[in-house]
């Protein structure tokens, strides 16, 4: 999608507007009313929302992204979307201080209070109890319990969401769909065998691989975890390889990851965006999978491991994140890496389980996108 | 005072440039200020004597943080100029500082036996980023090569010259804590694989101490031998420690190893002591602990009297020192067919 809009592709919202009430009729016949599906932020390297989206026209809607949340007030007053919002931390960009986030956090709520008074449905999905990289976490605690209110229909894939939320925000169960996290099951290349992963990577046959997958941040627990890993390495008898793969975070803190990896000769860092077709070589070439974030509520990581039939490791407010799968998910108290380097042994005596193989696979299978995305529809427009 | 954020004011290089260094003559007169280009430049430089000699360089880059690796510098000495055989190649990847904050690395050249010349080649060795050169190509001498009091100073600085000569050292020496931390600073500079290598060989060392050789050879299940047997000697152990690691490297000899057993139909093991007891001990041990049908012999008492060394990080004063240790237990159980 990225991609197209770069290239000069790129149209008015109205414009767009008008495209997909087109497409609508033409993919369902011009007397069935459809819905305009605006989302924002638009995540361009993150498949999430082309795989959530993806079979919206099936189901009566256009999905495309919103650039900026103010063009809405430009639409003429007969279109009408259904706004879908999902990372609110989009909402403080360009805001150095708490003083100017609450800013940035009274606009974002005012456009999304008028875009409902003016009829517009509000959506959001839950992605996290907190960002990741929550820069003002008092002002974005605030945004989304006010979010939580002014929004008609929120969706939720960690089944527990609600209670794991509670305390910073309510959200109304009136007003919940779940509907889980799509697996990544024909989006991500998933042809090489493992030996040619472990091949490509440099690692021997019976080294214990754990991988360490996404964007990199101090927020995410890989600095923590590192630190930890003698201790792993002294279980193992020196067998651990750790994999850290991964765009690039800030400079100081990857000043940092990187004064780590130097002095390690059992860790290698690739810290690079990792295309579609390259995320198979890691999760392929792994053990086991750790998200040792000190807090989180789903991962695309954790979901992306068990479409590769890998064990993943995760702090224990996701552990019934994926529901079917919760056997081969690895629970550790979020904060505590001794924890998480028990979770990590005990991942590792299930890597070679076909059981909990055949378990993963059945699960990626029976959540790949263009079934979640429909059970997405369904949920939502009995909401509408 | 405004830092300056672009490279404008260094030229790229020109075609006399490269003309230049078809003969090595590239920057010969005045300071150099170019932009490096994947295509290197050269320059000779007549060495007189044996005594160390040094360069003062500053790369920098347009990049917004300090870019590792970024210039690959590669010397090569020569008895005379446009000889095809060199004495001695030496490779650096320097890194280069942001616009504006660029400061000097000495390079330090250090003639092997013989060389009377060195031919210094510049490129750059990173994509999508503009590294320049600030430098006069002129030799300096009358310094004083780094030694190992000078550990603190040049752990300090980002001086990779400077760093490798005391790594060399510290390998002769035998330190491998100092080396360790040495080589974590050196590879947060520039990450180059003969680095990671030699660091690699550290742990592993230590980890051979503590857990034995722990590596399993591949694909050997159901060796069956028919009483077969062969010597184990130098001869037949390839093990480069400065092209990859020492895990690796048993493991790699040791399917060699296996390969040499099947084609004999052999499996009785004489291990040789000779210069690498210590090698063929461990190879052995690798191969052995995949349970293969497999009996080893050798002179232990030869083996604990003789000086045994294997890479700068496995040496001692003899075979019992190394017998003593956690690691050397496990590998004398493994190769009596006792449980480690």
């Amino acid at each position: 999608m990225r991609g197209i809009r770069q290239h000069g592709l790129g149209r008015s919202l109205h414009e767009e507007c008008a495209d997909g009430v087109a497409a609508l009729a033409a993919a369902n016949g011009a007397a069935q009313k459809g819905n305009l599906l605006a989302f924002f932020p638009h995540a361009a390297r993150n498949p999430y929302q082309r795989m959530l989206y993806a079979r919206g026209f099936d189901h009566g809607f256009a999905c495309f992204p919103l650039k900026a949340i103010g063009d809405v007030a430009d639409l003429p007053e007969e279109v009408k979307l259904v706004l879908h919002y999902h990372w609110l931390h989009k909402a403080f960009d360009g805001a150095n201080d708490a003083r100017g986030a609450k800013k940035a956090a009274d606009h974002f709520l005012e456009k999304l209070a008028q875009q409902k008074d003016a009829g517009h449905k509000i959506v959001w999905t839950v992605h996290n109890i907190l960002s990741h990289s929550a820069a003002f976490p008092e002002e974005e605690m605030q945004l989304r319990a006010r979010t939580a209110e002014i929004a008609d229909v929120i969706h939720i894939m960690n089944p527990k969401t609600i209670d794991l939320c509670r305390e910073i925000f309510s959200i109304d169960p009136a007003k919940v769909i779940e509907v889980p996290h799509p697996s990544y099951r024909g989006v991500y290349g998933d042809y090489l065998c493992r030996s040619q992963a472990r091949f490509n990577l440099g690692l021997q046959h019976d080294d214990e691989v754990f991988l360490l997958f996404g964007s990199l941040g101090p927020h995410k627990g890989t600095r923590q975890f590192l630190s930890m890993l003698d201790s792993l390495q002294g279980r193992l008898g020196g067998k651990a390889r750790i994999i850290v793969a991964g765009t690039p975070g800030e400079p100081r803190f990857m000043q940092e990851i990187l004064e780590i990896v130097s002095s390690r000769s059992d860790v290698q860092l690739f810290q690079a965006h990792i295309d579609d077709q390259a995320v198979q070589t890691f999760f392929k070439a792994a053990d086991v999978v750790v998200c040792p974030y000190p807090i989180g509520l789903n991962s695309g990581v954790m979901v992306t491991a068990a479409g590769f039939k890998c064990p993943v490791v995760v702090p224990d407010m996701m552990e019934a994140a994926c529901v079917g799968i919760e056997d081969a998910i690895v629970p550790f108290k979020a904060g505590d890496m001794f924890s998480c380097a028990d979770a990590c042994i005990r991942a590792l005596s299930m890597s070679q389980s076909e059981e909990i193989s055949a378990k993963l696979d059945h699960w990626a299978d029976a959540h790949r996108p263009e079934l979640v995305s429909a059970r997405f529809f369904e949920a939502l427009r009995a909401r509408l | 005072m405004i830092a300056v954020t672009s490279l404008s004011e260094y030229r790229p290089l020109r075609r006399r440039d490269f003309a230049l260094s078809s003969v090595a003559l590239f920057g010969l007169i005045g300071r150099q200020k170019v932009a490096l280009a994947r295509k290197p430049v050269k320059r000779i430089f007549a060495l007189k004597g044996r005594s160390a000699r040094y360069l003062d360089l500053s790369f920098l880059t347009d990049a917004g943080e300090m870019a590792r690796g970024a210039v690959e510098v590669v010397i090569r000495y020569l008895a005379a100029p446009g000889m095809r055989q060199a004495r001695k190649i030496v490779r650096h990847n320097l890194f280069a500082d942001p616009a504006g904050g660029g400061k000097s690395q000495r390079l330090w050249l250090v003639p092997p036996k013989g060389a009377n010349f060195a031919e210094v080649s510049f490129s750059r060795a990173v994509r999508g980023a503009t590294v320049a050169m600030d430098a006069r190509l002129k030799l300096g001498r009358d310094a004083i090569l780094p030694t190992l009091d000078d550990f603190d100073a040049v752990l300090a600085s980002r001086d990779l010259s400077s760093m490798e000569l005391l790594l060399g050292l510290l390998e002769e020496e035998g330190d491998a804590g100092k080396a360790d931390t040495l080589l974590s600073r050196m590879r947060l500079l520039c990450n180059a694989h003969s680095l990671v290598v030699r660091h690699a060989n550290i742990q592993d060392a230590q980890n051979i101490l503590l857990y034995g050789p722990a590596y399993k050879v591949p694909g050997i299940a159901g060796f069956k031998g028919n009483g077969g047997r062969i010597k184990y000697c130098s001869r037949m152990l390839v093990m480069d420690l400065e092209k990859m690691p020492l895990s690796k490297a048993l493991v790699a000899d040791g399917l060699r190893l296996y390969r040499a057993l099947l084609d004999a139909r052999a499996n009785i093991l004489e291990i040789d002591n000779d210069a690498d007891g210590l090698a063929a001990l461990l190879v052995s041990s690798v191969l052995k602990q995949g349970r293969l049908d497999l009996t080893v012999r050798l002179n232990w008492e030869v083996f604990g009297e003789q000086p045994q060394k294997l890479g700068p990080w496995l040496s001692f004063r003899n075979g019992d020192a190394f017998l003593e240790t956690q690691g050397g237990r496990i590998v004398r159980s493994v190769l009596d067919g006792k449980s480690a």
